[in-house]
């Protein structure tokens, strides 16, 4: 009777740490995907915003600006040069991190008053209003990146990967003393 | 005492008679002389050319002349100078104008030179222009020009002029440069030794010159004035 309970006891603990045990590897595993993918999702958003602030810069079409009116011409980017700009150097950024299988879609708006583009970016990415439908005020750069990120825990659920979808976009001020 | 003889009386009253005879022909001579007038256009009296006599003949040849004018002494109105003939407006030729006569010369005196006549001396103008009105901050950075001030000084008593050019940014800071011109002069960023002159700081920047010329007449120009603006980027949330 004694040694019955005793292997009994044994066996229940066996169960329950190897219960335990996946239980950890589960949670560990999930972290690590949470944390992967969100990092990736930093990363990616921070590359976006980097190639879209470096279109936006050089851009800008200065012919003109110094135009004596009495007033600073306002501001407008070289959609072309903006556009590959950005571009280039999402490039470089994805070849640092390794990344070849990405897509991305890299809009201007290249007029001192912006505009709008309908259905931009492709994916719901973005926060607040104008979602599917980019609108803004200034001469502005959008890029959209979507890449796959490689996930621990999810594979186990049949998601080897994620598709990551970031939407970045950087703008130029119109000074205050700007011409009409 | 002897008595006069009778035939003494006779020559005496011969030669008295004699003697009356050629006064009377002086006078009338005289008479006939001054009523043919004159020619004067002061006087309403006739008038007329004498010539001809001894006593003519006489004072021409004091005057070195061949005709005078006599003008008799009832006549008061004939010692002032004639009118001058009334001109006529038609006429292109050149009238003969009236001088009236010198005036008795006085005692020579030493010759003593007029007084210089002061020329009067233009005002000394400054004028101070930027040639662009609003730049972009850092302009050489991004290949934009940077200021360029003209200058235009001009009377006084001429160049080389003295220019001392006053520059103030938006902080109020104000910088000074100077330089030489003759009346015109350029100013940008590499008399400066700036590439970035007048766009170092945003805001709104003015410059004035103060120029002199070498006897220290000087004059302020007005401000010229520009602004420097940005357009800086931003992300878009």
């Amino acid at each position: 009777m004694g040694l019955k309970t005793k292997r009994s006891e044994s066996g229940q603990v066996v169960v329950l740490g190897v219960i335990l045990a996946m239980l950890f590897i589960g949670l560990a595993g999930a972290l690590i995907d949470v944390y992967v993918l969100l990092e990736a999702r930093h990363w990616a958003y921070q590359a976006a915003q980097q190639a879209t602030l470096v279109g936006v810069s050089k851009g800008r079409s200065w012919s003109g600006v110094t135009a004596d009116r009495g007033c600073l011409e306002p501001m407008t980017l070289n959609a072309t040069a903006a556009g590959s700009e950005a571009e280039n150097l999402l490039h470089q950024e994805m070849t640092l991190r390794g990344i070849t299988d990405y897509a991305y879609d890299v809009r201007v708006l290249p007029d001192a008053t912006g505009g709008s583009i309908p259905g931009f970016p492709p994916q719901s990415v973005r926060l607040g209003d104008g979602r599917g439908s980019w609108s803004l005020s200034e001469p502005s750069v959008g890029l959209y990146l979507s890449f796959p990120v490689q996930t621990f825990f999810l594979a186990f659920f049949g998601r080897p990967q994620v598709h990551m979808d970031v939407f970045a976009a950087s703008s130029i001020h119109q000074p205050a003393n700007v011409c009409p | 005492m002897n008595k006069p003889k009778r035939s003494s009386y006779y020559l005496m009253s011969v030669m008295a008679a004699l003697l009356m005879a050629m006064l009377l022909t002086n006078v009338v001579s005289a008479r006939r002389s001054s009523n043919n007038g004159w020619n004067n256009p002061a006087c309403s009296e006739p008038s007329s050319k004498l010539s001809g006599s001894a006593y003519e003949e006489y004072i021409m040849s004091i005057r070195g002349t061949t005709t005078y004018e006599y003008i008799p002494a009832n006549c008061p109105s004939c010692n002032q100078p004639a009118a001058p003939a009334p001109q006529n407006n038609d006429d292109d030729e050149e009238e003969e104008e009236y001088h009236p006569p010198a005036a008795p010369s006085a005692p020579s005196a030493p010759y003593v030179p007029p007084p210089p006549t002061p020329t009067p001396i233009p005002a000394l103008n400054a004028a101070l222009d930027a040639e662009y009105s609003s730049l972009v901050l850092f302009a050489s950075q991004v290949g934009e020009p940077a200021q360029n001030l003209n200058g235009t000084i001009s009377g006084g008593i001429g160049g080389p002029y003295t220019v001392t050019l006053h520059l103030s940014d938006p902080l109020g800071n104000e910088s000074t440069y100077s330089l030489t011109t003759n009346g015109a002069f350029h100013f940008g960023a590499t008399d400066a030794g700036d590439p970035n002159f007048g766009a170092t700081l945003e805001g709104n920047w003015s410059a004035w010159m103060v120029a002199s010329d070498s006897v220290g007449t000087s004059d302020t120009s007005t401000s010229a004035g520009w602004q420097v603006g940005w357009y800086p980027l931003h992300e878009t949330p």
